[in-house]
Protein backbone atom coordinates (compact mmCIF):
# COMPACT_ATOMS: atom_id res chain seq x y z
CA UNK A 1 0.00 0.00 0.00
CA UNK A 2 1.37 3.42 -0.85
CA UNK A 3 1.61 6.63 1.12
CA UNK A 4 -0.91 9.40 0.70
CA UNK A 5 0.84 12.70 0.20
CA UNK A 6 -0.08 16.31 -0.19
CA UNK A 7 2.22 18.64 -2.08
CA UNK A 8 2.02 22.39 -1.52
CA UNK A 9 -1.67 22.01 -0.80
CA UNK A 10 -3.47 25.31 -0.43
CA UNK A 11 -7.16 25.98 0.05
CA UNK A 12 -8.82 29.36 -0.11
CA UNK A 13 -12.45 30.32 0.33
CA UNK A 14 -12.66 33.64 -1.44
CA UNK A 15 -9.71 35.61 -0.09
CA UNK A 16 -9.56 33.58 3.11
CA UNK A 17 -6.68 31.13 3.19
CA UNK A 18 -7.77 28.04 5.11
CA UNK A 19 -4.79 25.80 4.40
CA UNK A 20 -1.45 27.07 3.24
CA UNK A 21 1.23 25.07 1.46
CA UNK A 22 0.72 21.79 3.32
CA UNK A 23 3.19 19.01 2.66
CA UNK A 24 1.98 15.88 4.39
CA UNK A 25 2.90 12.26 4.11
CA UNK A 26 0.38 9.82 5.57
CA UNK A 27 1.90 6.39 6.01
CA UNK A 28 -0.03 3.17 5.48
CA UNK A 29 -1.47 1.25 8.43
CA UNK A 30 -1.00 4.04 10.97
CA UNK A 31 -3.49 5.68 13.31
CA UNK A 32 -3.15 9.45 13.20
CA UNK A 33 -4.67 12.20 15.29
CA UNK A 34 -5.40 15.40 13.45
CA UNK A 35 -5.64 18.13 16.04
CA UNK A 36 -6.33 21.80 15.81
CA UNK A 37 -8.45 24.55 17.26
CA UNK A 38 -11.94 25.28 15.96
CA UNK A 39 -11.68 26.57 12.41
CA UNK A 40 -8.08 25.41 12.02
CA UNK A 41 -8.95 23.67 8.75
CA UNK A 42 -9.09 20.03 9.89
CA UNK A 43 -12.39 19.25 8.16
CA UNK A 44 -11.27 21.09 5.04
CA UNK A 45 -8.07 19.07 4.89
CA UNK A 46 -9.90 15.76 5.32
CA UNK A 47 -12.53 16.75 2.75
CA UNK A 48 -9.80 17.52 0.23
CA UNK A 49 -8.02 14.23 0.94
CA UNK A 50 -11.28 12.34 0.39
CA UNK A 51 -12.03 14.25 -2.84
CA UNK A 52 -15.20 15.84 -1.41
CA UNK A 53 -13.90 19.32 -2.10
CA UNK A 54 -10.91 20.56 -4.05
CA UNK A 55 -7.68 22.29 -3.26
CA UNK A 56 -7.15 25.77 -4.66
CA UNK A 57 -3.63 24.75 -5.57
CA UNK A 58 -1.19 21.95 -4.91
CA UNK A 59 -2.04 18.31 -5.15
CA UNK A 60 -2.89 15.09 -3.39
CA UNK A 61 -0.65 12.24 -4.54
CA UNK A 62 -1.69 8.61 -4.30
CA UNK A 63 0.23 5.73 -5.88
CA UNK A 64 2.41 8.26 -7.70
CA UNK A 65 -0.64 9.86 -9.32
CA UNK A 66 -1.89 13.35 -8.65
CA UNK A 67 -5.53 13.41 -7.55
CA UNK A 68 -6.24 17.00 -8.40
CA UNK A 69 -9.27 16.62 -10.64
CA UNK A 70 -12.90 15.86 -10.01
CA UNK A 71 -12.97 12.49 -11.65
CA UNK A 72 -10.69 10.33 -9.63
CA UNK A 73 -12.69 7.52 -8.14
CA UNK A 74 -10.82 6.93 -4.90
CA UNK A 75 -12.59 4.19 -2.99
CA UNK A 76 -9.40 3.64 -1.04
CA UNK A 77 -10.36 6.75 0.97
CA UNK A 78 -13.49 7.14 3.06
CA UNK A 79 -14.44 10.25 4.99
CA UNK A 80 -16.87 10.17 7.87
CA UNK A 81 -17.69 13.81 8.40
CA UNK A 82 -20.10 15.72 10.59
CA UNK A 83 -22.25 16.28 7.50
CA UNK A 84 -24.88 13.69 6.87
CA UNK A 85 -24.50 12.42 3.32
CA UNK A 86 -26.98 9.59 3.80
CA UNK A 87 -30.57 9.83 2.76
CA UNK A 88 -32.36 10.69 6.00
CA UNK A 89 -35.44 8.71 5.08
CA UNK A 90 -33.43 5.52 4.54
CA UNK A 91 -33.19 2.85 7.22
CA UNK A 92 -29.75 1.96 8.57
CA UNK A 93 -30.10 -1.49 7.04
CA UNK A 94 -30.85 0.04 3.67
CA UNK A 95 -27.86 2.39 3.86
CA UNK A 96 -25.58 -0.54 4.67
CA UNK A 97 -27.03 -2.41 1.70
CA UNK A 98 -26.47 0.55 -0.63
CA UNK A 99 -22.96 1.13 0.73
CA UNK A 100 -22.13 -2.54 0.13
CA UNK A 101 -23.39 -2.18 -3.43
CA UNK A 102 -21.17 0.82 -4.17
CA UNK A 103 -18.14 -0.33 -2.17
CA UNK A 104 -18.15 -3.89 -3.45
CA UNK A 105 -17.51 -5.38 -0.02
CA UNK A 106 -18.46 -4.50 3.54
CA UNK A 107 -17.47 -5.90 6.93
CA UNK A 108 -20.98 -6.96 7.88
CA UNK A 109 -19.72 -8.91 10.91
CA UNK A 110 -18.12 -5.84 12.46
CA UNK A 111 -21.11 -3.67 11.54
CA UNK A 112 -23.57 -6.13 13.11
CA UNK A 113 -21.46 -6.43 16.24
CA UNK A 114 -21.21 -2.66 16.62
CA UNK A 115 -24.91 -2.11 15.92
CA UNK A 116 -25.71 -4.63 18.63
CA UNK A 117 -23.18 -3.22 21.09
CA UNK A 118 -24.49 0.32 20.67
CA UNK A 119 -28.12 -0.91 20.66
CA UNK A 120 -28.81 0.55 17.26
CA UNK A 121 -31.85 -0.90 15.53
CA UNK A 122 -31.01 -1.42 11.82
CA UNK A 123 -34.66 -0.86 10.95
CA UNK A 124 -34.54 2.70 12.27
CA UNK A 125 -34.28 5.58 9.84
CA UNK A 126 -31.38 8.03 9.92
CA UNK A 127 -33.86 10.84 10.67
CA UNK A 128 -34.91 8.98 13.85
CA UNK A 129 -31.40 8.97 15.31
CA UNK A 130 -30.04 11.48 17.81
CA UNK A 131 -26.83 13.36 16.98
CA UNK A 132 -24.77 10.89 18.99
CA UNK A 133 -26.30 7.80 17.42
CA UNK A 134 -25.99 9.31 13.96
CA UNK A 135 -22.28 9.81 14.63
CA UNK A 136 -21.99 6.22 15.86
CA UNK A 137 -23.73 4.88 12.76
CA UNK A 138 -21.54 6.93 10.42
CA UNK A 139 -18.46 5.61 12.22
CA UNK A 140 -19.73 2.02 11.99
CA UNK A 141 -20.06 2.40 8.22
CA UNK A 142 -16.65 4.08 7.96
CA UNK A 143 -14.95 1.24 9.84
CA UNK A 144 -16.75 -1.43 7.81
CA UNK A 145 -15.95 -0.22 4.29
CA UNK A 146 -12.85 -1.67 2.63
CA UNK A 147 -11.03 1.70 2.38
CA UNK A 148 -7.30 1.80 3.07
CA UNK A 149 -7.47 5.34 4.45
CA UNK A 150 -10.37 6.16 6.77
CA UNK A 151 -10.81 9.75 7.89
CA UNK A 152 -12.96 10.16 10.99
CA UNK A 153 -13.91 13.79 11.43
CA UNK A 154 -15.23 14.28 14.97
CA UNK A 155 -16.24 10.63 15.53
CA UNK A 156 -17.21 11.38 19.12
CA UNK A 157 -19.57 14.25 18.35
CA UNK A 158 -22.52 14.00 20.73
CA UNK A 159 -21.31 10.79 22.39
CA UNK A 160 -21.41 10.22 26.13
CA UNK A 161 -18.30 8.97 27.96
CA UNK A 162 -19.35 5.30 27.87
CA UNK A 163 -20.04 5.36 24.16
CA UNK A 164 -16.77 7.18 23.51
CA UNK A 165 -14.81 4.46 25.31
CA UNK A 166 -16.69 1.76 23.37
CA UNK A 167 -16.07 3.54 20.11
CA UNK A 168 -12.33 3.83 20.77
CA UNK A 169 -12.25 0.08 21.49
CA UNK A 170 -14.02 -0.66 18.23
CA UNK A 171 -11.69 1.61 16.27
CA UNK A 172 -8.79 -0.39 17.67
CA UNK A 173 -10.57 -3.67 17.01
CA UNK A 174 -11.27 -2.70 13.41
CA UNK A 175 -7.63 -1.74 13.03
CA UNK A 176 -6.46 -5.04 14.53
CA UNK A 177 -8.78 -7.02 12.27
CA UNK A 178 -7.51 -5.24 9.20
CA UNK A 179 -4.69 -2.74 9.39
CA UNK A 180 -5.39 0.52 7.60
CA UNK A 181 -4.63 4.18 8.08
CA UNK A 182 -7.13 5.92 10.32
CA UNK A 183 -7.02 9.68 10.77
CA UNK A 184 -8.98 10.85 13.79
CA UNK A 185 -9.88 14.48 14.02
CA UNK A 186 -11.04 15.39 17.50
CA UNK A 187 -10.94 17.94 20.28
CA UNK A 188 -10.79 15.37 23.08
CA UNK A 189 -7.04 15.15 22.90
CA UNK A 190 -6.28 13.21 26.06
CA UNK A 191 -8.81 10.48 25.28
CA UNK A 192 -7.10 9.48 22.07
CA UNK A 193 -3.55 9.70 23.40
CA UNK A 194 -3.27 5.94 23.80
CA UNK A 195 -5.04 5.19 20.56
CA UNK A 196 -2.93 7.05 18.04
CA UNK A 197 0.65 6.60 16.89
CA UNK A 198 1.19 9.88 15.14
CA UNK A 199 0.08 13.44 15.72
CA UNK A 200 -0.64 16.20 13.23
CA UNK A 201 -1.41 19.64 14.61
CA UNK A 202 -2.86 22.38 12.46
CA UNK A 203 -2.47 25.97 13.51
CA UNK A 204 -2.79 29.19 11.56
CA UNK A 205 -3.40 27.34 8.28
CA UNK A 206 -0.17 25.34 8.62
CA UNK A 207 0.87 21.99 10.07
CA UNK A 208 2.98 22.91 13.08
CA UNK A 209 3.51 19.39 14.39
CA UNK A 210 3.92 16.22 12.35
CA UNK A 211 5.39 13.79 14.81
CA UNK A 212 5.03 10.41 16.48
CA UNK A 213 3.24 10.67 19.81
CA UNK A 214 6.32 9.49 21.70
CA UNK A 215 8.51 12.09 20.02
CA UNK A 216 6.01 14.85 20.71
CA UNK A 217 5.70 13.93 24.36
CA UNK A 218 9.46 13.45 24.64
CA UNK A 219 9.96 17.09 23.62
CA UNK A 220 7.17 18.53 25.78
CA UNK A 221 8.34 19.66 29.20
CA UNK A 222 7.16 21.68 32.17
CA UNK A 223 10.13 23.22 33.96
CA UNK A 224 9.33 24.70 37.37
CA UNK A 225 11.29 26.44 40.06
CA UNK A 226 12.59 29.90 40.98
CA UNK A 227 12.07 32.27 38.09
CA UNK A 228 15.67 33.29 37.53
CA UNK A 229 16.96 29.74 37.53
CA UNK A 230 14.21 28.43 35.27
CA UNK A 231 14.73 31.29 32.82
CA UNK A 232 18.45 30.70 32.83
CA UNK A 233 18.00 27.01 32.17
CA UNK A 234 15.45 27.62 29.40
CA UNK A 235 17.59 30.10 27.52
CA UNK A 236 17.60 29.34 23.79
CA UNK A 237 14.88 26.69 24.06
CA UNK A 238 11.46 26.98 22.41
CA UNK A 239 9.26 28.33 25.19
CA UNK A 240 5.56 27.90 24.50
CA UNK A 241 4.26 29.55 27.63
CA UNK A 242 5.19 30.50 31.14
CA UNK A 243 3.25 31.15 34.32
CA UNK A 244 3.91 32.35 37.84
CA UNK A 245 1.89 30.89 40.71
CA UNK A 246 3.12 32.34 43.99
CA UNK A 247 6.86 31.82 44.04
CA UNK A 248 6.69 28.94 41.62
CA UNK A 249 7.55 29.82 38.07
CA UNK A 250 6.84 27.32 35.27
CA UNK A 251 8.01 27.29 31.69
CA UNK A 252 6.42 25.10 29.05
CA UNK A 253 9.02 23.91 26.58
CA UNK A 254 8.78 22.15 23.23
CA UNK A 255 12.36 21.16 22.53
CA UNK A 256 15.02 18.58 23.16
CA UNK A 257 16.70 19.41 26.43
CA UNK A 258 20.38 20.18 25.97
CA UNK A 259 22.37 17.25 27.30
CA UNK A 260 25.32 19.42 28.33
CA UNK A 261 23.28 21.89 30.45
CA UNK A 262 23.39 21.23 34.15
CA UNK A 263 19.99 20.98 35.81
CA UNK A 264 19.97 22.94 39.07
CA UNK A 265 18.60 21.12 42.12
CA UNK A 266 16.02 23.84 42.65
CA UNK A 267 14.15 23.20 39.43
CA UNK A 268 11.84 20.33 38.58
CA UNK A 269 11.46 19.01 35.06
CA UNK A 270 8.58 16.80 34.00
CA UNK A 271 6.91 15.85 30.74
CA UNK A 272 3.66 17.53 29.76
CA UNK A 273 0.78 15.29 28.79
CA UNK A 274 -0.67 15.38 25.28
CA UNK A 275 -3.51 17.74 26.14
CA UNK A 276 -1.22 20.27 27.82
CA UNK A 277 1.23 20.07 24.95
CA UNK A 278 -1.55 20.64 22.45
CA UNK A 279 -2.99 23.58 24.38
CA UNK A 280 0.37 25.25 24.74
CA UNK A 281 1.29 24.63 21.11
CA UNK A 282 -1.94 26.06 19.76
CA UNK A 283 -2.63 28.86 22.22
CA UNK A 284 -3.00 32.32 20.76
CA UNK A 285 -0.97 35.26 22.05
CA UNK A 286 -4.01 36.98 23.55
CA UNK A 287 -5.09 33.78 25.31
CA UNK A 288 -1.73 33.46 27.03
CA UNK A 289 -2.45 36.61 28.98
CA UNK A 290 -5.75 35.34 30.42
CA UNK B 1 -18.11 1.29 -10.28
CA UNK B 2 -20.27 2.46 -13.15
CA UNK B 3 -22.39 -0.70 -12.92
CA UNK B 4 -22.72 -0.39 -9.15
CA UNK B 5 -23.77 3.27 -9.35
CA UNK B 6 -26.19 2.51 -12.17
CA UNK B 7 -27.71 -0.34 -10.16
CA UNK B 8 -27.98 1.96 -7.14
CA UNK B 9 -29.79 4.64 -9.14
CA UNK B 10 -32.00 2.18 -11.02
CA UNK B 11 -33.03 0.46 -7.80
CA UNK B 12 -34.13 3.78 -6.32
CA UNK B 13 -35.93 4.88 -9.50
CA UNK B 14 -37.79 1.61 -10.04
CA UNK B 15 -38.78 1.37 -6.41
CA UNK B 16 -40.42 4.78 -6.80
CA UNK B 17 -41.97 3.87 -10.14
CA UNK B 18 -43.47 0.61 -8.86
CA UNK B 19 -44.93 2.30 -5.78
CA UNK B 20 -46.42 5.11 -7.91
CA UNK B 21 -47.71 2.60 -10.45
CA UNK B 22 -49.38 0.40 -7.84
CA UNK B 23 -51.04 3.39 -6.17
CA UNK B 24 -52.43 4.80 -9.43
CA UNK B 25 -53.58 1.40 -10.70
CA UNK B 26 -55.35 0.66 -7.43
CA UNK B 27 -56.93 4.08 -7.62
CA UNK B 28 -58.03 3.47 -11.24
CA UNK B 29 -59.53 0.07 -10.48
CA UNK B 30 -61.40 1.33 -7.43
CA UNK B 31 -62.69 4.37 -9.35
CA UNK B 32 -63.88 2.20 -12.25
CA UNK B 33 -65.61 -0.25 -9.91
CA UNK B 34 -67.35 2.57 -8.01
CA UNK B 35 -68.39 4.16 -11.30
CA UNK B 36 -69.75 0.88 -12.61
CA UNK B 37 -71.67 0.24 -9.38
CA UNK B 38 -73.13 3.74 -9.47
CA UNK B 39 -74.16 3.39 -13.11
CA UNK B 40 -75.19 -0.20 -12.51
CA UNK B 41 -73.47 -1.00 -15.77
CA UNK B 42 -70.43 -3.25 -15.66
CA UNK B 43 -69.89 -3.00 -19.40
CA UNK B 44 -68.21 0.36 -18.67
CA UNK B 45 -65.70 -1.46 -16.54
CA UNK B 46 -64.86 -3.99 -19.22
CA UNK B 47 -64.63 -1.43 -22.00
CA UNK B 48 -62.57 1.29 -20.35
CA UNK B 49 -60.55 -0.43 -17.65
CA UNK B 50 -57.78 -1.51 -20.01
CA UNK B 51 -57.26 1.99 -21.44
CA UNK B 52 -57.49 3.52 -17.96
CA UNK B 53 -54.89 1.18 -16.55
CA UNK B 54 -52.51 1.65 -19.48
CA UNK B 55 -53.00 5.44 -19.59
CA UNK B 56 -52.72 5.66 -15.79
CA UNK B 57 -49.52 3.63 -15.83
CA UNK B 58 -48.08 5.69 -18.64
CA UNK B 59 -48.94 9.05 -17.14
CA UNK B 60 -47.83 8.21 -13.62
CA UNK B 61 -44.52 6.69 -14.69
CA UNK B 62 -43.67 9.58 -17.01
CA UNK B 63 -44.71 12.17 -14.40
CA UNK B 64 -42.73 10.31 -11.74
CA UNK B 65 -39.64 10.28 -13.96
CA UNK B 66 -39.98 14.03 -14.55
CA UNK B 67 -40.21 14.58 -10.78
CA UNK B 68 -37.21 12.27 -10.26
CA UNK B 69 -35.27 14.36 -12.80
CA UNK B 70 -35.73 17.26 -10.38
CA UNK B 71 -34.91 15.31 -7.24
CA UNK B 72 -32.02 13.00 -8.09
CA UNK B 73 -29.25 15.58 -8.27
CA UNK B 74 -28.23 15.98 -4.62
CA UNK B 75 -28.79 12.78 -2.63
CA UNK B 76 -27.35 10.19 -5.06
CA UNK B 77 -24.51 12.61 -5.85
CA UNK B 78 -23.58 12.93 -2.16
CA UNK B 79 -23.85 9.21 -1.57
CA UNK B 80 -21.76 8.52 -4.67
CA UNK B 81 -18.99 10.92 -3.62
CA UNK B 82 -19.02 9.45 -0.11
CA UNK B 83 -18.35 6.05 -1.67
CA UNK B 84 -15.68 7.18 -4.12
CA UNK B 85 -17.85 7.47 -7.22
CA UNK B 86 -16.57 10.15 -9.58
CA UNK B 87 -18.74 13.09 -10.58
CA UNK B 88 -18.68 12.00 -14.22
CA UNK B 89 -19.84 8.47 -13.39
CA UNK B 90 -22.53 9.86 -11.11
CA UNK B 91 -23.88 12.15 -13.83
CA UNK B 92 -23.74 9.61 -16.65
CA UNK B 93 -25.57 7.05 -14.51
CA UNK B 94 -28.19 9.68 -13.70
CA UNK B 95 -28.82 10.24 -17.40
CA UNK B 96 -28.76 6.55 -18.34
CA UNK B 97 -31.04 5.53 -15.48
CA UNK B 98 -33.60 8.28 -16.03
CA UNK B 99 -33.75 8.27 -19.83
CA UNK B 100 -33.45 4.46 -19.95
CA UNK B 101 -36.30 4.07 -17.47
CA UNK B 102 -38.37 6.53 -19.49
CA UNK B 103 -37.88 4.47 -22.62
CA UNK B 104 -38.68 1.19 -20.87
CA UNK B 105 -41.83 2.45 -19.17
CA UNK B 106 -42.92 4.17 -22.36
CA UNK B 107 -42.37 1.02 -24.40
CA UNK B 108 -44.38 -0.99 -21.85
CA UNK B 109 -47.41 1.28 -21.50
CA UNK B 110 -47.67 3.34 -24.66
CA UNK B 111 -48.19 0.51 -27.21
CA UNK B 112 -50.84 -1.10 -24.97
CA UNK B 113 -52.62 2.22 -24.65
CA UNK B 114 -52.18 2.93 -28.38
CA UNK B 115 -53.59 -0.46 -29.44
CA UNK B 116 -56.57 -0.19 -27.10
CA UNK B 117 -57.21 3.43 -28.11
CA UNK B 118 -56.92 2.73 -31.83
CA UNK B 119 -59.24 -0.28 -31.64
CA UNK B 120 -61.84 1.67 -29.67
CA UNK B 121 -61.61 5.02 -31.42
CA UNK B 122 -60.70 4.05 -34.98
CA UNK B 123 -60.67 6.92 -37.38
CA UNK B 124 -59.26 9.41 -34.92
CA UNK B 125 -55.57 10.06 -34.27
CA UNK B 126 -53.36 7.04 -34.78
CA UNK B 127 -51.40 6.86 -31.54
CA UNK B 128 -49.10 4.22 -32.97
CA UNK B 129 -47.79 6.52 -35.68
CA UNK B 130 -43.98 6.24 -35.27
CA UNK B 131 -43.58 9.98 -35.80
CA UNK B 132 -46.02 10.72 -33.01
CA UNK B 133 -44.21 8.28 -30.73
CA UNK B 134 -40.87 9.96 -31.43
CA UNK B 135 -42.31 13.43 -30.88
CA UNK B 136 -43.84 12.39 -27.54
CA UNK B 137 -40.57 10.78 -26.41
CA UNK B 138 -38.60 13.89 -27.44
CA UNK B 139 -41.14 16.07 -25.64
CA UNK B 140 -40.77 14.11 -22.40
CA UNK B 141 -36.99 14.06 -22.79
CA UNK B 142 -36.89 17.84 -23.19
CA UNK B 143 -38.88 18.30 -19.97
CA UNK B 144 -36.60 15.83 -18.18
CA UNK B 145 -33.49 17.54 -19.55
CA UNK B 146 -34.77 20.91 -18.36
CA UNK B 147 -35.54 19.44 -14.93
CA UNK B 148 -32.06 17.90 -14.63
CA UNK B 149 -30.46 21.20 -15.71
CA UNK B 150 -32.47 23.28 -13.24
CA UNK B 151 -31.93 20.87 -10.32
CA UNK B 152 -28.19 20.60 -11.04
CA UNK B 153 -27.86 24.38 -11.22
CA UNK B 154 -29.83 24.91 -8.02
CA UNK B 155 -27.91 22.12 -6.26
CA UNK B 156 -24.63 23.68 -7.28
CA UNK B 157 -25.46 26.79 -5.26
CA UNK B 158 -28.09 25.38 -2.88
CA UNK B 159 -30.80 27.39 -1.20
CA UNK B 160 -29.90 31.00 -1.76
CA UNK B 161 -29.78 30.58 -5.50
CA UNK B 162 -33.34 31.37 -6.55
CA UNK B 163 -32.60 34.99 -7.38
CA UNK B 164 -29.54 33.83 -9.33
CA UNK B 165 -31.67 31.32 -11.25
CA UNK B 166 -34.13 34.03 -12.19
CA UNK B 167 -31.38 36.49 -13.09
CA UNK B 168 -29.46 33.90 -15.10
CA UNK B 169 -32.60 32.86 -16.95
CA UNK B 170 -33.35 36.48 -17.88
CA UNK B 171 -29.80 37.13 -19.01
CA UNK B 172 -29.55 33.90 -21.00
CA UNK B 173 -32.93 34.42 -22.68
CA UNK B 174 -32.01 38.00 -23.59
CA UNK B 175 -28.62 36.92 -24.92
CA UNK B 176 -30.26 34.12 -26.89
CA UNK B 177 -32.84 36.51 -28.32
CA UNK B 178 -30.29 39.20 -29.14
CA UNK B 179 -27.40 37.18 -30.50
CA UNK B 180 -28.13 33.53 -31.14
CA UNK B 181 -31.64 33.60 -32.58
CA UNK B 182 -30.78 36.16 -35.33
CA UNK B 183 -27.86 33.98 -36.41
CA UNK B 184 -30.06 30.90 -36.57
CA UNK B 185 -32.82 32.79 -38.39
CA UNK B 186 -30.25 34.07 -40.83
CA UNK B 187 -28.98 30.58 -41.49
CA UNK B 188 -32.38 28.89 -41.40
CA UNK B 189 -35.17 31.39 -42.11
CA UNK B 190 -37.91 28.96 -41.08
CA UNK B 191 -36.45 28.47 -37.59
CA UNK B 192 -38.40 31.23 -35.89
CA UNK B 193 -41.73 29.68 -36.81
CA UNK B 194 -40.63 26.31 -35.56
CA UNK B 195 -39.12 27.62 -32.39
CA UNK B 196 -41.87 30.02 -31.41
CA UNK B 197 -44.75 27.88 -32.51
CA UNK B 198 -44.36 24.16 -32.58
CA UNK B 199 -47.43 24.01 -34.84
CA UNK B 200 -45.28 25.69 -37.48
CA UNK B 201 -43.98 22.24 -38.01
CA UNK B 202 -47.38 21.34 -39.41
CA UNK B 203 -49.19 18.15 -38.59
CA UNK B 204 -47.45 15.01 -37.50
CA UNK B 205 -47.85 13.67 -41.04
CA UNK B 206 -45.86 16.58 -42.41
CA UNK B 207 -43.08 16.08 -39.91
CA UNK B 208 -39.83 15.42 -41.68
CA UNK B 209 -36.98 14.12 -39.56
CA UNK B 210 -34.60 15.30 -42.24
CA UNK B 211 -35.42 18.93 -41.37
CA UNK B 212 -32.65 20.67 -39.48
CA UNK B 213 -35.26 22.63 -37.47
CA UNK B 214 -36.42 19.60 -35.57
CA UNK B 215 -32.89 18.69 -34.62
CA UNK B 216 -32.14 22.26 -33.64
CA UNK B 217 -35.09 22.11 -31.28
CA UNK B 218 -33.78 18.81 -29.94
CA UNK B 219 -30.37 20.42 -29.52
CA UNK B 220 -31.72 23.48 -27.73
CA UNK B 221 -34.24 21.67 -25.55
CA UNK B 222 -32.41 18.43 -24.74
CA UNK B 223 -28.70 18.45 -25.50
CA UNK B 224 -27.81 21.95 -24.29
CA UNK B 225 -29.61 21.58 -20.91
CA UNK B 226 -27.85 18.24 -20.38
CA UNK B 227 -24.45 19.74 -21.19
CA UNK B 228 -25.27 22.61 -18.82
CA UNK B 229 -26.29 20.13 -16.11
CA UNK B 230 -23.07 18.18 -16.66
CA UNK B 231 -21.01 21.34 -16.15
CA UNK B 232 -22.95 22.14 -12.97
CA UNK B 233 -22.40 18.63 -11.59
CA UNK B 234 -18.72 18.82 -12.49
CA UNK B 235 -18.35 21.73 -10.10
CA UNK B 236 -20.68 20.35 -7.44
CA UNK B 237 -19.28 19.44 -4.04
CA UNK B 238 -20.71 17.52 -1.13
CA UNK B 239 -23.62 18.85 0.82
CA UNK B 240 -23.39 22.20 2.55
CA UNK B 241 -19.60 22.24 2.72
CA UNK B 242 -19.17 25.13 0.36
CA UNK B 243 -21.99 27.11 1.84
CA UNK B 244 -21.06 26.55 5.46
CA UNK B 245 -17.47 27.55 4.81
CA UNK B 246 -18.56 30.65 2.98
CA UNK B 247 -20.82 31.55 5.88
CA UNK B 248 -18.32 30.86 8.63
CA UNK B 249 -15.05 32.09 7.27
Amino acid sequence: MSNLETKHLTKKFGNQVVLDDLNLNLKPNTIYALLGRNGAGKSTLLSILANHIFASSGSVVWQDKELTGRDHPVQEFYLMSEHNLFNKSDSLKNIIKKTTLLQGTFDQTLADEMLLAFKLDPKKKVSQLSTGYRTIFKTIVALSVPAEYVFLDEPILGLDANHRVMLYRYILKAYENRARTIVLSTHLVEEIANLVAHILILKDVKIIVDSDVEDLLAKSYQISGPKEEVQLYCQGLQILDDEQIGTLYTCYIYADLPANRIIPDSIVIKHSDLQDSFIKLTEEERELNV
Amino acid sequence: MFKAMLKYRLTAIWRDLIIAFLIIEAFMIITEIILSIKLADFSVLSSTLGISLAAGGLIVTQADLIILSFTTARKPFDFGILNGISRKTSYITQLVSLFGSQLVTFVIFYPIMGILFNSRYSGTTNLLDPKMIIVIILGIWSIMAGAIAISSFVTLFERKIWWVVLGAWLVVSKLFEAYIQPVIVNLLPGWQNYYNDFSGMGSIDELDFGQPYLWLIVLVSIVIPLVFAGVCQYFMQTKRLTLSFKRNK
